[in-house]
């Protein structure tokens, strides 16, 4: 018997597609990094921007690629995994956007991002499991469509799915530094996108490449409903702001100094104003 | 020894790696973060902190605070070399080609949307001799080992009841060689700063930190740390490789040189006022001018004067 409890499964849909039938503004998806945001500050969380393509980001999609070349060569594989994402006429919008932006630099520029995807690639393969092909998860992401329009998406590397009836395990990798309740907080948002998705996810695996480290989440419908609870409270505050009913609220915090919107939030301008600074435990004077 | 190329010669047939005992290094943590108020965690170190801290904890406080100019000459050249050490290892290094170099690097500073200072004719046939220098050093991309750049080594201590490390040490290598394996630890694992400039007067504070973040991340120790420097001020036209010691006496004094500068942290960090340690650095500190023990350091001879050997983006890092 899987894990997976289709009653858990039924009672979060039948929360979450009424409300996301409500978005009055066509395609949109919450992805997980508003559903990790919203608790620290709810607007943060409804602008649900996308950050754009860095070479940090098109580089996880280049190293989950060469991951799946198969190529022992670490940095011939990132060469073949270019060559191929490039010629890949099938991506969805998103990975289209790492496409178009790869393919706009010269080849000395594309430097950049094979040298992150290597830093990426190696440092995947130094704790994460052998992988094959097929266990890892198409352009780095699972989603799953609520309604026509609306999908929630989380971040994953891989899925290993044992022999049938088995529960599978997800893996997914940070570039932060472990900490027990942002980790469990992560393996409870892709879990529950898979479940909802008809996934069934028994453990969830934290990877953290640079610190060597990595933590092992069973799945239940607990954690599951945790990930949900993310999830739920994104889509209220992005559907209710895009109706006016609401407009989110701006709490303060750490996380302003690099926030988008503090060109425009009182609030982040004033907390950062009246906060000490710190740098790594030492008192920042201010200019 | 004087090239890269013979320094790694026999890596591949190394034997087991020096297992890290952390024991010491994670009571030192615990120590360092009590009495520190929750806002001020985690407590960060990176190699510059650290010899800041041991050094003169004024400085590494006043350090905190500054801006750093990042269009400090020194600087860019160092980071132009780096970049240009990174096309040779993905074989498009335009060896004994100026202008070419100076067009690709031009070219990856626009992708990132980032300008290059003006630097004049001299300063570029500065940047290529360096260059060359380490392509000369380096020979041929090398095949069946990993080697990359810039790799970020996190370890995370003293964690409080949520998981939340109190400190965190960050390290970034220039260029490693081999990789680490959890399945298989002892694979060949080296360590190569690179310098612009001269060689450190001090080679242990530099190689020290790597292999002490290395043994730190991995949990073993990697077998070898080197240093290649340009030394552009001589005719080697391979520059100059130093090696130094990894062994478990290393291993403890590197140990023991972090874990006083965490235990410096710490006290300032929970509010201690930093002791003034004048010294030859007191001549490129920020509070030279009010800090009441710089004229004694001020009147030192020009032992420990800054050069671009000391430069380095790591050191740069926002979040150290």
């Amino acid at each position: 018997m899987t894990k997976r409890d289709q009653d858990w499964v039924a009672a979060t849909l039948g929360v979450m597609k009424p409300l996301a039938e409500r978005y009055p503004d066509g395609w949109t998806t919450i992805n997980d990094m508003a559903a990790e945001r919203v608790s620290d500050c709810p607007s943060r969380a409804a602008a649900n921007s996308w950050p754009g393509w860095s070479s940090v980001l098109a580089a996880r999609q280049v190293g989950l690629a060469a991951l799946a070349t198969g190529i022992y060569d670490a940095r011939d594989a990132v060469r073949a995994a270019i060559r191929d994402l490039l010629t890949d006429g099938d991506g969805d919008r998103d990975f289209q956007r790492a496409q178009d932006w790869i393919a706009s630099l010269s080849k000395t520029a594309r430097l950049d991002v094979a040298d992150e995807a290597l830093r990426w690639l190696v440092a995947w393969r130094s704790i994460g499991p052998e992988v094959s092909e097929r266990d890892l998860v198409e352009r780095g992401a699972v989603q799953t469509r609520l309604t026509a329009t609306i999908s929630l998406r989380a971040s994953a590397d891989a899925l290993v799915r044992p022999p049938r009836g088995a529960d599978s395990t997800v893996y997914v990798s940070t570039g932060a530094a472990p900490n027990d309740e942002d980790d469990r907080g992560i393996a409870a948002r892709v879990s529950a996108v898979l479940w909802l998705q008809g996934q069934s996810v028994g453990t969830a695996v934290v990877l953290h490449p640079k610190s060597r480290q990595s933590r092992t989440f069973d799945v239940d419908t607990e954690l599951v409903t945790i990930g949900a609870d993310h999830y739920l409270a994104a889509l209220r505050v992005v559907v209710n702001q895009a109706l006016g009913i609401e407009q989110a609220a701006r709490v303060s915090g750490p996380n302003c100094r690099w926030c988008d919107l503090l060109e425009d939030c009182p609030t982040g301008q004033h907390y950062l104003a009246t906060t000490p600074q710190v740098s790594g435990g030492l008192p920042i004077a201010r200019q | 020894m004087s090239t890269i190329v013979d320094w790694l010669e026999g890596l591949e047939n190394e034997s087991e790696r020096l297992p890290f005992d952390a024991t010491e290094l994670q009571r030192v943590a615990a120590d360092a973060v009590r009495g520190v108020p929750p806002e001020r965690l985690p407590l960060r170190l990176a190699k510059r902190r650290i010899e800041l801290l041991n050094a003169c904890p004024r400085r590494a406080v006043a350090e905190a605070s500054a801006t750093f100019d990042a269009d400090n000459e020194l600087f860019v050249i160092g980071r132009l070399v780096e970049s240009a050490a990174r096309m040779h290892l993905w074989d498009r290094y335009p060896l004994g080609d100026p202008s070419a170099l100076k067009a690709a690097l031009l070219e990856l500073h626009t992708a990132r949307g980032e300008e290059l200072p003006e630097l004049d004719d001299l300063v570029w046939d500065s940047i290529t001799l360096r260059a060359d220098r380490f392509a000369r050093s380096w020979r041929h991309p090398r095949r069946g080992i990993d080697v990359h750049v810039g790799e970020q080594l996190v370890v995370p201590l003293a964690p409080d009841a949520n998981g939340r490390p109190g400190v965190v040490l960050k390290g970034i290598t220039d260029i490693s060689i081999g990789t680490h394996l959890a399945r298989n630890p002892h694979r060949p694992r080296a360590v190569l700063e690179l310098k612009s400039g001269r060689t450190p007067w001090n080679p242990f504070n530099e190689t020290s930190w790597y292999q002490f973040i290395v043994a730190a991340a991995d949990g073993f120790a990697p077998h070898r740390v080197g240093i290649w420097a340009a030394v552009p001020e001589d005719d080697r036209p391979t520059g100059a490789l130093v090696d130094t010691p990894v062994n478990h006496g290393s291993l403890a004094t590197a140990t023991r040189w972090v874990c006083d500068a965490l235990l410096t942290l710490g006290d300032l960090a929970a509010g201690a006022k930093p002791d003034e340690r004048p010294s030859g650095m007191c001549r490129s500190c920020p509070e030279r001018h009010i800090c009441p023990s710089a004229h004694a350091g001020l009147a030192l001879a020009h032992l420990d004067e800054p050069s671009d050997a000391s430069l380095d983006i790591e050191d740069f890092d926002d979040e150290a």
